[in-house]
């Protein structure tokens, strides 16, 4: 039995002991405890925020309903993230299916605004610097979400969750090399994207 | 090792994720090459750049009440079980392993009957058949001597079925 004894006195256990009895207050604060680093895992992966949220909810929908089948074999979290990472990769499945509505461009209005559609819409408002702050900011947000799902999960999980690569191999499902070679390409693919910031910035 | 070896480790380096070995072979490349340590820069940047997609917090109410009542409203079954069963779970299971089997074996059925009938006589050879008479009309000659002829001669003699 691995490591049963230390594991039992994680409150998640009880936590989801008492979910899986319908203990609504046990769900509470479990929920309490992770929403925001699934949240963000959520946002940062699918890059809006209302989404983001559906996301998050639809995770913990999940934990809710198969408490009674978890054991604790191994930590809560790392099942949680396992959950999560199997429900961001499964959302970008179920959008690649949906067909894209997209709007006839207007010629007027694109002469108009004097820029391609591709180009970081420009913020009204502040400072010059901070105007090119926050349009730094939107395309390392883009850059982000071009990577391809697993690149950019392993990325995310590693900066922004601070997680060792074994612990995004075990979030992932995958070997270390695997994790290792993610990575490598996912900042590969950054610098590429980015390639001027990251060259000027020193 | 050479760059592209170097390039691909220096990640794994600077995450201090390396062997102490190769963290070595690292440290001595970068100490003679200007180009693998433009490339560290390099990632190093991307790294501070990526501090600015910023984190949003969760929504006032929390999670947990949106969820709650969504389990309240009852419409959620499909998150429990899933519409369809997943492949992992139909590898596991001997349902799926003898649905499996089944699939299988209709296709090698299938398979043989047709492989049986293009094996069958060419088109010369049934034509030799056809002109030497030799087709299902011999079912209907009856054996001489047999139960069933003396029956259907005594019928035919008038002298019915119980002599």
């Amino acid at each position: 039995m691995p490591n049963r004894s230390a594991e039992d006195s994680e409150p998640e256990v009880r936590w989801m002991e008492g979910i899986a009895r319908g203990d609504e207050e046990a769900f509470r604060k479990l929920v309490d405890r992770y929403e925001r680093q699934i949240l963000n895992l959520a946002y940062r992966y699918c890059g809006d925020a209302q989404e983001s949220r559906d996301l998050a909810q639809e995770i913990f929908l999940k934990v809710f309903l198969n408490a009674g089948r978890w054991k604790p074999r191994a930590r809560f979290s790392t099942w949680l993230f396992r959950v999560a990472v199997n429900h961001c990769l499964n959302y970008t499945r179920r959008r690649a299916r949906e067909p894209v509505v997209m709007a006839k461009p207007d010629p007027a209005l694109s002469e108009a605004a004097g820029q391609s559609c591709t180009a970081i819409p420009t913020v009204s408002g502040g400072s010059p610097q901070e105007s090119a702050e926050r349009q730094r900011a939107a395309r390392v947000r883009q850059a982000v979400l071009s990577l391809p799902p697993r690149q950019r999960l392993a990325l995310i999980l590693h900066r922004y969750h601070g997680f060792s690569y074994r612990k995004i191999a075990d979030h992932m499902e995958c070997s270390l090399g695997a994790v290792e070679s993610l990575l490598v390409r996912a900042m590969d693919r950054l610098r590429a994207s980015l390639g001027d910031l990251v060259r000027g910035e020193q | 090792m050479g760059c592209r070896r170097i390039q691909k480790r220096l990640q794994s380096f600077l995450d201090g994720e390396i062997d102490s070995v190769r963290k070595a072979k690292v440290e001595r490349h970068l100490a003679r090459c200007d180009r693998c340590r433009q490339v560290l820069t390099e990632i190093e940047n991307v790294g501070r750049l990526l501090e600015t997609y910023q984190e949003i917090g969760p929504p006032p109410q929390g999670l947990a009440g949106p969820v709650l009542a969504r389990v309240r409203a009852g419409s959620v079954r499909s998150f429990a079980t899933g519409s369809a069963l997943p492949l992992r779970v139909w590898l596991l299971s001997p349902f799926g392993w003898a649905t499996a089997g089944l699939f299988l074996a209709g296709i090698l059925a299938g398979r043989l009957i047709a492989t049986s009938v293009q094996q069958g006589p060419d088109r010369d050879a049934q034509s030799a058949y056809a002109a030497e008479g030799l087709n299902l009309e011999i079912f209907s000659e009856l054996p001489p001597n047999s139960l069933e002829q003396r029956y259907w001669e005594a019928l035919a003699a008038g002298q019915g079925g119980n002599g």
